[in-house]
Formats: structure tokens, sequence, C-alpha cells
């Protein structure tokens, strides 16, 4: 037996064998990039500063709620109107960060609920009796509530002065309200300032590391929190009939797109890694994927970019007052929402597939 | 499979090799490294799943698959889905047993029917419901329903003509109910079905990697006991579903799709898979049935690269059975304009093809937008009543062109 041609032909065979495998999974080995990277330009100047600005904009809030309960006028109702719109805007670059403690205790769901439900806020003034932080009163609290307490009540500003000049429990209410998204919002920036060292640290590829966890945190809420929320569910997408009075701001009226197109741009400049605070951007998912270099003839990054800006363009067609937009002519809400998903084909199959991450979370829609 | 563990594989193999080199054993050494090169080659890098069961994947006769000696397919979603389908395609063509809500109440609801069915589901909410499915399909749908009780139904006996709802004779005899633009909207409706809800479901959803593969423990097997399938494997089944499960046998019938590869019968794709693989592609009917059954197997092996291999093959040859179809009616319409025949001996024909077209933006060769602009092509101006000779040939040869076929 000749012992040394076996060996060759084997060890040729090998190689040729291994050579094949390793075509096709190009996408694993080439992943040396440096994960840190965007944790750390996500922390540092995406998520930090952003809450601190959310944490700002509250405290603005509640001083006009406080000026509002303590003189009830026009003049302060549209000045509590303005903050309440500033500090909603800011919200929409927070939703997405369902890490940490957050998550736990469902800081968006403490903050966000919509729509909200106007029969429990009135027996909860009318009761005087209410822990908005129960989760019972889920839709009864955060932003909606507001929008509900100082441009829901009636149909003018004067008659809804009215309500808080006549009755007490009405200023205690939106009070406790504007409270208690400061407290836990204080809870969540206090937590995430331990955490965030953490966060950067935590640089591997598994299910709970944290760039798979943001990555998929972040997709959740692009799907569920901008797509499903704010145009699939008032559009009709996920019923016989569409629902306008789920729109996000269904009070205020005018804001719905106002809220979706700063949810849509806080989404791109989280996946350009665009700064809080400037125009400057760091390594995110786009420098990650172009790292990958997906493949060779289609750039994911620059696919998903200008699908950012098709669905920009379709949001921006859209009547500001998505109620008056879903009764007069639908389709156009329906074309923003195809707009939309596609970013979500995109980030939940093309991206996680190019970055090898695993979805962890799956809709529940079998037969 | 992680980048570590691929890696840890590679050395381990390097190491096992000079064991085996040193104890002269060189063949099967080269059988162990063959199988640890299948094992770390397969695509499954995600995932991790079993991994013992690499040996070649054989796909049964018949589509039967068992876990301890009990079936673990199941579709009984998709055959009472296809079953109300036809049921309203039924009352599309008895506007006078029925009000447009209560159609739209079986289509959206999945309740109202005259069989009572208790399978909870409904078709509305899978019409054009894939992830790259356009919202604005599904409306169509709802608006056809709509459209044909308040505008066609109250001239059901009445004869058509331009701009005007009613009864068509052919020139044989046969009596058709169009809308003003010559369109039989029942035919528009089942038709598109066929690519909003049977093909956009198997294709677009069900077949995907993405679906299949979910989080990634889809197809974890532990401790299912006979008869007990994995999420992965009906996914799988469900897909194979709507393409093979209807049957009338609630109702008493003798109708079922599932003892042949075309049977045919039923008003969906099962229906022209029989044609296309008797006329146009005579074997297609095999190729897709084969693949089925292939991927299956691949799925219980863990075999994903055999799997999305089996997926592609029935996403293509599915897709080139709408695009036949489409090309069919628009030259059969073209023909008989041609040929001196009065008009509306074509709009049975290309009211189908409108369904048809309507299908084609679920294929891989439309998109909502393309599919959208051939649709308004149809209806330009007096619709089926002066539509050219030129446009149909032209519009079958873009979808010929597009397809392959």
């Amino acid at each position: 037996m000749n012992f040394n041609k076996h060996f060759f032909i084997l060890f040729f065979l090998v190689t040729v064998l291994f050579y094949s495998c390793d075509t096709d999974m190009t996408d694993n080995d080439d992943d040396s990039y440096d994960r840190s990277l965007i944790l750390s330009n996500w922390s540092n100047n995406i998520i930090t500063p952003a809450y601190n600005e959310f944490y700002n904009s509250l405290y603005s809030l509640n001083q006009d709620v406080n000026l509002f309960v303590n003189n009830p006028s026009v003049d302060h109702l549209v000045n509590l109107s303005s903050s309440w719109i500033y500090s909603y805007k800011i919200w929409q670059h927070i939703e997405m960060f369902d890490i940490g403690l957050a998550e736990v205790i469902n800081f968006k769901g403490k903050m966000n609920i919509y729509p909200t439900d106007v029969e429990l806020i009135n027996n909860n003034i009318l009761s005087q009796n209410y822990d908005l932080n129960n989760n019972n009163n889920f839709d009864a609290r955060g932003f909606p509530a507001i929008d509900y307490l100082i441009h829901g009540l009636a149909e003018t500003n004067e008659e809804i002065v009215q309500f808080y000049i006549n009755d007490n429990s009405y200023s205690n209410y939106l009070s406790s309200v504007v409270s208690t998204m400061m407290y836990n919002t204080d809870l969540i920036i206090d937590d995430w300032l331990l955490y965030s060292n953490d966060f950067i640290n935590s640089t591997d590829n598994t299910a709970t590391s944290s760039l798979n966890k943001m990555i998929n945190d972040f997709i959740y809420y692009f799907e569920k929190g901008l797509r499903a929320n704010k145009i699939g569910i008032p559009a009709g997408i996920f019923s016989n009939n569409p629902i306008p009075t789920a729109v996000e701001g269904y009070y205020k009226k005018d804001i719905s797109k106002e809220l979706a197109l700063e949810a849509l741009s806080a989404s791109r400049n989280f996946f350009i890694g665009k700064h809080f605070t400037s125009d400057i951007t760091d390594s995110s998912l786009d420098s990650y994927l172009n790292f990958l270099d997906v493949s060779s003839d289609i750039n994911l990054s620059e696919i998903i970019i200008l699908q950012f800006l098709e669905a920009e363009n379709q949001l921006n067609q859209l009547n500001d007052n998505f109620v008056e937009q879903i009764t007069t002519n639908n389709m156009e809400m329906l074309l923003t929402y195809d707009a939309i998903q596609q970013l979500v084909v995109s980030f939940k199959v093309d991206m996680l597939q190019a970055l090898s991450i695993s979805v962890d979370y799956v809709d529940a829609d079998g037969d | 499979m992680g980048l570590l563990k691929k890696y840890l594989l590679q050395n381990q193999l390097i190491i096992n090799f000079k064991i085996f080199f040193m104890k002269n054993s060189l063949y099967l050494t080269f059988i162990f490294c063959t199988s640890l090169f299948i094992t770390s080659c397969d695509k499954d890098d995600d995932h991790d799943h079993d991994h013992n069961h690499h040996q070649e994947v054989t796909a049964p006769d018949t589509y039967s698959f068992e876990r301890n000696g009990e079936s673990t397919v199941s579709f009984s979603g998709q055959t009472c889905r296809l079953q109300m389908a036809k049921d309203i395609y039924d009352a599309l063509n008895s506007p006078n047993m029925y009000t447009a809500q209560q159609v739209l109440e079986m289509f959206n609801d999945g309740t109202g029917f005259d069989y009572s069915y208790d399978c909870g589901k409904n078709v509305g909410s899978k019409t054009a419901a894939s992830s790259s499915a356009s919202a604005t399909v599904k409306p169509l749908f709802d608006n056809m329903i709509n459209e044909l009780f308040e505008d066609v139904a109250p001239n059901w006996t009445n004869t058509a003509s331009v701009g005007m709802s009613g009864q068509i004779t052919t020139s044989t005899g046969s009596t058709y109910q169009v809308n003003g633009m010559g369109l039989e909207i029942d035919q528009a409706f089942i038709k598109g079905l066929i690519g909003a809800l049977v093909t956009d479901q198997i294709t677009n959803n069900y077949l995907t990697a993405s679906k299949l593969d979910g989080d990634g423990t889809t197809n974890n097997s532990e401790g299912l006991v006979a008869g007990q399938y994995t999420d992965m494997e009906h996914y799988w089944d469900e897909g194979f579903g709507y393409l093979y499960g209807y049957n009338n046998q609630h109702v008493g019938g003798f109708d079922d799709n599932t003892t042949d590869v075309a049977v045919g019968t039923g008003v969906l794709l099962n229906k022209y898979l029989k044609k296309v693989n008797d006329s146009n592609q005579p074997g297609i009917a095999d190729v897709i049935y084969d693949a089925f059954k292939l991927g299956r197997a691949a799925i219980v092996a863990g075999d994903y690269v055999i799997r999305d291999a089996q997926s592609q093959i029935i996403t293509e040859h599915l897709h080139k059975i709408i695009a036949y179809k489409a090309v069919d009616y628009l030259i059969g319409g073209a023909e008989t304009i041609q040929s001196g025949a009065p008009r509306e001996d074509t709009f049975h024909g290309l009211s189908e093809g409108y369904g048809f077209i309507l299908s084609l933006q679920f294929t891989d060769y439309f998109s909502n937008s393309d599919v959208n602009n051939m649709l308004s092509q149809l209806m330009d101006g007096n619709g089926f009543w002066d539509i050219s000779v030129d446009e149909l040939n032209s519009m079958a040869n873009t979808i010929a062109n597009a397809a392959g076929i």
C-alpha cells in the first residue's frame, strides 16, 4: 500500500471540501468587526444624550403642568400643549430602547399606550383613587392620557380650561400622570448610567449579548411601535376596517404625522449611528453591514437608506391629521405602510442574516 | 453554527486526522473527515439542531411523514380556508341569495356560510398577508365584493353594454355578468386569490427560510411524542396544504386534491396546476410534488440546504403556473378579437386573465406597481370593450419574457 499517495489524495480531497465549504460561510469568517465601537456610539452618543434630553423635556412639561393647574387659563394650556408636543417628539427617540430596566418595568407600556381609555381615565378622576404605576392603568397614563386631558375633554380650549377651574380632581390626575412619567424616567436613567458599561462591553454574538438584544429591540420597535401602531392599526391592516381612533395623538389631531416622521428619523439615526445632539455619525448598523460587504453587487446599507428615504417621502404625502387621511383616502396610509414594511423585511430578513443574528421574537400567526 | 464551533470542528478534525493517521486507518479517516465536513458545511449556521442525522435525504413515495408511527402532517386550517374560498366564489355567483355584508362576513370573519365551519379561520386575513405583499391589495378584494353586489347584481339579467354592467351572452350561448368595463368580478376575485392567498402564503410566507427558521428553535424535536410535529415541519405542511389541501368531503363530496400530484378540483391554484401540467408544461406537477416531499424529508433530517433548494423549485414552478395562465388568457382574448368574433366572447377569459395578472405581483416577476399598471391598462378607456389586440399581445409578451416561458 502506497501510504503517501493515499495521504495526498485524502489531503487534497479534504482541502477541496473545506475550500468549497468556506465560500458558503464568508459572512461568518470575515466578521472581525469591533462591535464595541457600535455599542459605545449607541450608548454615549445616542442613548444617554437622548435620555437626558427626554428628562429635561419632561421636567419642562411638569413645570408647565404646575403652571396650568395652579392657574388654569387658555394661555397656560397652549403653553402646556407645546411642551407636551416637544416631549412626545423626544420620546420617539427613546421608545426603541427596550433594554435594561426599561424592559423589566415595561417602560414603553407606562409611557405610550394608545388609544387611551377615556372611560377608565374618567372613572379614575371621579374616584380619585388610582395607582398609575399599576398595570391596570396601562391605557390611562403616559402621553396619550395627557393628550386626552389637555386636548380631548371638550371642543374648545376655553371649555377644557373650565374642567380644571371647576374640579380639582382633573388637575390632580394630570399632575399624577406627569409625575409618574418623571418617576419612571428617573429610574430608567439611573439604571442606564449603571448598566451602560456592561452594555458596551458585551460584544459577543449570543442571544443575550448587547448588540443582539439591541438590534432585536430596534427591529421589534420598528415593526410594532412604528409600523403597526402608528400606521398599520389605524389604517385597518389588522382588522376588517380602519380604526381612525387608534392614531397616535388622536386628541391633538394634527400631530400624528409629525410624531411618525420623528420616529422614522430616530430609527434612521440609530441605523446610521448619528449622534443625538449633532450631525456627526459613528459606527452603527450601516457601517457594520458595509464592513461585511454582504454581497458584491448589492449594498444592503444603501438599500436601507434609500428605503428610509422612500418611507419618509411617502409619509410626507399624508395629511398632518391621520384621522382625516384615513377617512378621506386610506389608500395613501396603506402605501405608507408598504414603504415602511419594506424596511421591516430588510431589517428582519436581510440584515439579521448578514449579521448572523437570530430574531428573538416570532409572530404567532400560524394556523 | 457559530464561528467558534466551526473552528473547533476544524481543529478537532485535524487532531483526529493525526490520530487515525498514526493508526494507519486512512480510509476510515476519510469517511470520518467527510462526515465532519458535511456537518460543518451545513448551511444552517445559526442553529444548533441535532447534527447526528446527516445522511442522504430520501423522500417517501407520497407526502406522508410520521413520528413514532403516527402521522405528523396536518393542514386542516388550509383545507378550511380553501373550502371557504370556494363557497365565497359560489356566493359571488348567486348574488340574489346573499348581500355584500354577508359575503364580506364570510371573507373576513369566516362566518355566515351555509355550512357551519368550526375551524375558526377566514380567507381575508390571509389575503395578501405575507411580509412582502402590498397592504393595498386586500381592500381590492373587499371592494370587488361590494362592487359585485352594488353595481352588477342590480343588472344581473339586463344586457350589458359599454359603461353599463349586466349580462353578456357569447356566440356559443354562454352567459356571464360583467361590470361596465366588461370585467367579470367573480373571476377577477377568485383568480386573484390564486396569487394573493395561495401563492403568497406558500412562496412568500411558509416556504421562506425566515418563516421556517423563526427564532432558530422551530425544528427542535426534543420531547415530541408520536404524531407531534415541529413548528418547521408544520409550516412546510401548511404550505403544502395551500396547494393540495382542498376537498369537499365536509359537504359529502368526493373531491380531494391530496390523492394525486395534480387532481385539479376546487377553484384555486391546484386547478391550474392540473391544466398547466396537461398542456403548457407536462411534468411540472411531479416536479412540484417531489420538491414538497423532499423538502419535508430534509426538514426531518435537519438538512436546510436541501430544504431551501426544494423551496426554490416549488416557488419557481408555482410562479410559472400563474404566468402561463395570464399569458394564455391574454393571447386567447387577442386571438378572439382578431377572428372577428363579438367582443363579448373575450370577456370571460380576459376576466380570468385579469385575476391572474393581479396574482402576478405575488410572484418574483412583477411588483405591486407593475401589476397596477397592467391592470389600469386593461381597464383604461372602456376596459375590455375597447382593449386592442396589440395591447393584449404586448402585455402577454412582457409577462412571458419576465417568466422565461
